[in-house]
């Protein structure tokens, strides 16, 4: 099973972002994301599990399936492609430290699409990852609103440096 | 889809991995979240709680959870790794390179341990004669 590890661009640049700030508290917690990432898509080439969430270690705050052909995807042939092509759609969203990620995972038949679709840092979480009970209730919401990246494919377009 | 941005990841990892603090970071995350991911799969193998495995291996429930659930940031010491290999029945690979690298593998099987466990027994049978 092929798997590719993308940044979205605006992730990217969220990550570029806290990487440049004075004594960039948040590096290690970059650091240890990419590890976990790095370490899911190990797993998906060697086993392709049915559940992919499952395998991000801590296990998401939140998470979403979708029904890949119910997804308002770019008309861009990548989109029309993964309308008819994508087995799944699922959105994850991981707590390292204080850096919050949501996660995509596109899966095809003959591939696995992993992308990094947002990184910023919050407030200290408590021990269940989230910042408080607002945080907590609005947690499905905020990742739900982060398929917009997803579907959004203008990106694959743009020559972001 | 275009196979065009994973570039950009590279990249970010390139960057934290040339730092030798975030490095560590990244491979200390790396090996925890393989030793998580072999425990867990031995767990669904063999139906097992983690109250029982706990017990098994000498650890502390709540220490065994925060390891499964990611949300301990060290890894396990030396000997609880031998305990745990001993109680999950895996050969653990540790591997620790030159240049800082950390990875944990797994044998489904423990081909060392069957074969100490084979000596001993030979030993003792030759003992009782």
């Amino acid at each position: 099973m092929e798997v590719q590890l993308w940044a979205h661009p605006a992730c990217d640049a969220q990550i570029a972002r806290l990487l440049a700030a004075p004594g960039a508290p948040a590096k290690a917690w970059i650091s240890r994301t990419m590890a976990i990432l790095d370490t899911v898509v190990e797993r998906l080439e060697a086993e392709a599990p049915t559940d992919v969430p499952t395998e991000f270690r801590p296990r998401p705050l939140t998470r979403l399936d979708f029904d890949p052909l119910t997804l308002p995807w770019e008309d861009y042939p990548e989109g029309v492609d993964l309308r008819f092509r994508a087995m799944q759609v699922e959105l994850a969203l991981i707590q390292i430290g204080r850096l919050r990620s949501a996660i995509a995972v596109v899966k095809c038949p003959e591939e696995i699409f992993v992308v990094w679709l947002d990184a910023r840092v919050t407030a200290p979480p408590r021990d269940d990852g989230f910042v408080d009970a607002d945080d907590a209730a609005n947690a499905q919401q905020a990742l739900s609103a982060m398929l917009n990246r997803l579907v959004d494919l203008t990106w694959l377009e743009k020559d972001v440096p | 889809m275009k196979n065009r941005e994973p570039r950009r990841l590279n990249r970010i990892r390139e960057r934290l991995l040339a730092d030798e603090t975030t490095r560590a970071e990244y491979f200390t995350q790396r090996a925890v979240s393989e030793l998580a991911a072999i425990i867990d799969r031995v767990i669904q193998k063999e139906k097992l709680s983690q109250t029982a495995l706990a017990q098994r291996v000498g650890m502390h429930q709540p220490d065994l959870n925060a390891l499964l659930k990611g949300r301990t940031e060290h890894l396990p010491t030396l000997a609880t790794l031998r305990r745990l290999a001993q109680g999950l029945g895996v050969h653990l690979a540790v591997r620790i390179d030159a240049d800082g690298g950390m990875r944990i593998r797994s044998a489904s099987k423990a081909p060392q341990a069957k074969a100490a466990a084979k000596a001993t027994a030979y030993t003792r049978d030759l003992a009782s004669r």
